[in-house]
């Protein structure tokens, strides 16, 4: 009969330190990581362009303004909305070629400082989930570099050309990914946080969570009030709902990373009822309870695709995608017979030329302070990577960066004019500056947001009206 | 701009499986030293956060949930509730009681933003604003503000009152009750 293991034991430590390899470096689908970080940078880049530039107003307004820390406030000159708008849309510029490019890591941390910096200098933004990306980015910064063809799976034809015989299925490819580990684990402190949080007595009591849903319910809320005295049972019961999910993602999330190698049906089980759990939870909190936490919800349902969805699945959801997204690129002229004419001399001045012509134009042409300047930095840096490239600094790598970044501003320019970002900017403007005792400032905030609402104010006519005043975005969550 | 190796200490070689059916890994983990960094990169990054939102629990300042993971709250719901004022004291000759008291019109001194974040009596938020209406009118003698949160349970926001003295710059904290 064997002994237990003593503390002591080195065998114990050994079988720690097994375990511990296992999970942190231990394989997962390389898909995960490159889906996710593929992912994130696309919506962070359209939230940085479509919610945060509208608010960047309240950045210096009125001359205040308190940074997170002290050390910061006594270091960085008062914000403005012009500069805030400009931190934004170079951090979505930035984000968006992370996404095209396969960018380094000084590409993506670069992203993650930009971004963290654009909520730290000023407590109008106190959003949680804002810091939550930033750690996100973080660890992003820390992936290993996988391109689509490591990550997605290549179907394998079963043996004899034409022999007719189906494709054999694609196994994933997988890969050694801390970073990921690290994220799933940080995904599940935050649930764990969130659990605590709600064991307050009057979260358990339903308290908050009436005062949550009870607007939002509508015509519902007549059939409530039946229930007489076990209204608060209801609202109790939802409370402890939320936390049982929160807990159930939390321990959920801790066994993401184990999901492509587990051999236990119960745990691809599992995984499933967690996915369901965060996708009930996240959708209630955005469509039902209509909470104002930016796209929140929508990153956290991304990530909960990606963790928690089978790995085979992933790859045939992503397949469809990345074949359209390769073909693209094949068509490029950066890949294949035409790349050597592109990164030619000649090919590189057309390209240069062009995406100086689209960061000069999107700056002139985006109507919002601080877009100038960054158009005008964007198009020194497009004519410096030209520039370097024409001196065969890696001509291929850096055409690519320069389109990435060409196309980046561009998807830039067509989200923030064909949406409300401009008329939302204005319209808080001249609320701000009516509410402040400057009607006049306000008047031309007002003019300038129907202009971009698509119709001009008309001397002696009713000007048109401007879209229904949203509630002030508390910038808190 | 061109991509340098990852920093992260993985080789950037695909890994030669130690056992046959074992999966070649696009990227290996890293080995020796550069595992034992990692590792302890790993251990020190849990540690902050678990330890950064554990000590909001032991702080005992309510108010402040920043990076604790409080997403609405019940101190979130109880803030909403919350009254405050802020009140600049005169110094003006002759003039004494309520003559020489003005409230300070906080929605339309400041963005709507700001006076949230004094709901809540953020101690930075707070010390500035104070410090501004000192410096923004030499008649100014000092600023009082006050909050009562009568819906949060006793104790939980207990009320507040800050008070600083433009002359001296000293800024008092004191419990309801106490004599302007």
């Amino acid at each position: 009969m064997s002994l237990p293991l003593r503390p002591q034991d080195p065998r114990l430590f050994h079988a720690a330190a097994r375990a511990w390899d296992a999970y942190w470096f231990g394989p997962v689908a390389a898909l995960r990581p490159y889906a996710l970080a593929k992912i994130v940078y696309v919506v962070l880049a359209l939230d940085a362009w479509l919610l945060r530039v509208p608010v960047a107003w309240r950045y210096g307004a009125g001359g205040f303004d308190v940074a997170h820390f002290g050390w910061l406030d006594a270091l960085q000159p008062l914000p403005s909305a012009a500069f805030y708008t400009g931190l934004m849309l170079v951090t979505g510029v930035l984000a968006m070629v992370c996404a095209l490019a396969n960018a380094g890591w000084r590409t993506r941390l670069a992203v993650a400082a930009l971004w963290t910096y654009g909520w730290m200098m000023s407590l109008a933004d106190t959003y949680q989930h804002h810091y939550f990306l930033s750690l996100v980015l973080v660890l992003l910064a820390a992936m290993p570099p996988l391109s689509g063809r490591q990550a997605l799976p290549v179907a394998r034809r079963a043996a004899g050309r034409g022999s007719g015989r189906a494709a054999l299925p694609a196994p994933l490819p997988m890969t050694s990914a801390w970073p990921y580990a690290l994220l799933t684990a940080t995904v599940a402190i935050v649930y764990a946080y969130t659990t605590v949080t709600k064991l307050d007595l009057d979260w358990r009591a339903g308290r908050v969570m009436e005062h949550l849903g009870r607007p939002r319910l509508g015509t519902l809320g007549a059939s409530l009030e039946g229930l007489g005295e076990w209204q608060p049972a209801l609202w109790a019961a939802l409370s402890a709902g939320v936390v049982l999910t929160e807990m159930l993602l939390a321990a959920g999330y801790l066994l993401a990373p184990r999901l492509d190698t587990t051999r236990r049906p119960l745990l691809r089980v599992l995984a499933w009822v967690v996915f369901a759990a965060a996708l009930s939870l996240h959708l209630t909190a955005e469509l039902v309870l209509k909470l104002r936490i930016g796209w929140f919800s929508y990153y956290m349902i991304a990530l909960a695709s990606v963790c928690l969805l089978p790995g085979p699945l992933l790859a045939r959801l992503a397949g469809v995608l990345a074949r359209l997204v390769e073909t693209l690129a094949e068509a490029t002229p950066f890949t294949g017979p035409r790349a050597a004419a592109v990164i030619a001399p000649r090919g590189l001045g057309v390209l240069g030329a062009a995406a100086v012509f689209v960061c000069l134009g999107a700056g002139a042409w985006l109507g919002l302070p601080g877009a100038w300047p960054v158009g005008a930095a964007l198009a020194l840096l497009m004519a410096a990577l030209t520039a370097l490239a024409l001196a065969g600094r890696q001509p291929r790598r850096t055409a690519q960066y320069m389109a990435a970044t060409g196309f980046a501003v561009l998807v830039m320019w067509v989200s923030v004019v064909s949406s409300r970002a401009r008329v939302d900017y204005y319209v808080e403007k001249g609320m701000d500056l009516a509410a402040r005792g400057d009607p006049r400032g306000a008047a031309v905030a007002f003019g300038q947001a129907r202009r971009y609402q698509g119709g001009r104010a008309v001397p002696g006519r009713a000007a048109r009206p401007l879209p229904p005043r949203r509630v002030p975005d508390a910038g808190t969550d | 701009m061109p991509r340098a190796a990852s920093p992260t200490a993985t080789t950037g070689r695909p890994a030669v499986p130690a056992t046959p059916g074992a999966p070649v890994l696009v990227n290996a983990p890293p080995t020796g030293r550069a595992r034992g960094l990692v590792s302890g990169a790993v251990a020190a990054w849990l540690l902050v956060q678990l330890a950064l939102p554990a000590s909001y629990y032991v702080r005992g300042e309510a108010s402040e949930e920043r990076f604790a993971w409080r997403m609405f709250s019940d101190v979130w719901w109880y803030h909403k509730t919350c009254r405050i004022s802020l009140v600049e004291r005169l110094d003006i000759p002759g003039e004494a009681g309520e003559r020489s008291r003005r409230p300070v019109n906080l929605d339309r001194e400041y963005h709507a933003t700001w006076p949230r974040q004094i709901q809540r009596a953020r101690r930075a938020v707070l010390e500035k604003v104070l410090r501004q209406r000192c410096d923004t009118d030499p008649a100014v003698a000092s600023v009082v503000f006050t909050r009562a949160c009568p819906q949060a349970p006793p104790g939980r926001l207990p009320a507040l009152r800050v008070a600083r003295d433009c002359r001296t710059g000293r800024v008092e904290r004191t419990a309801p009750g106490a004599a302007p």
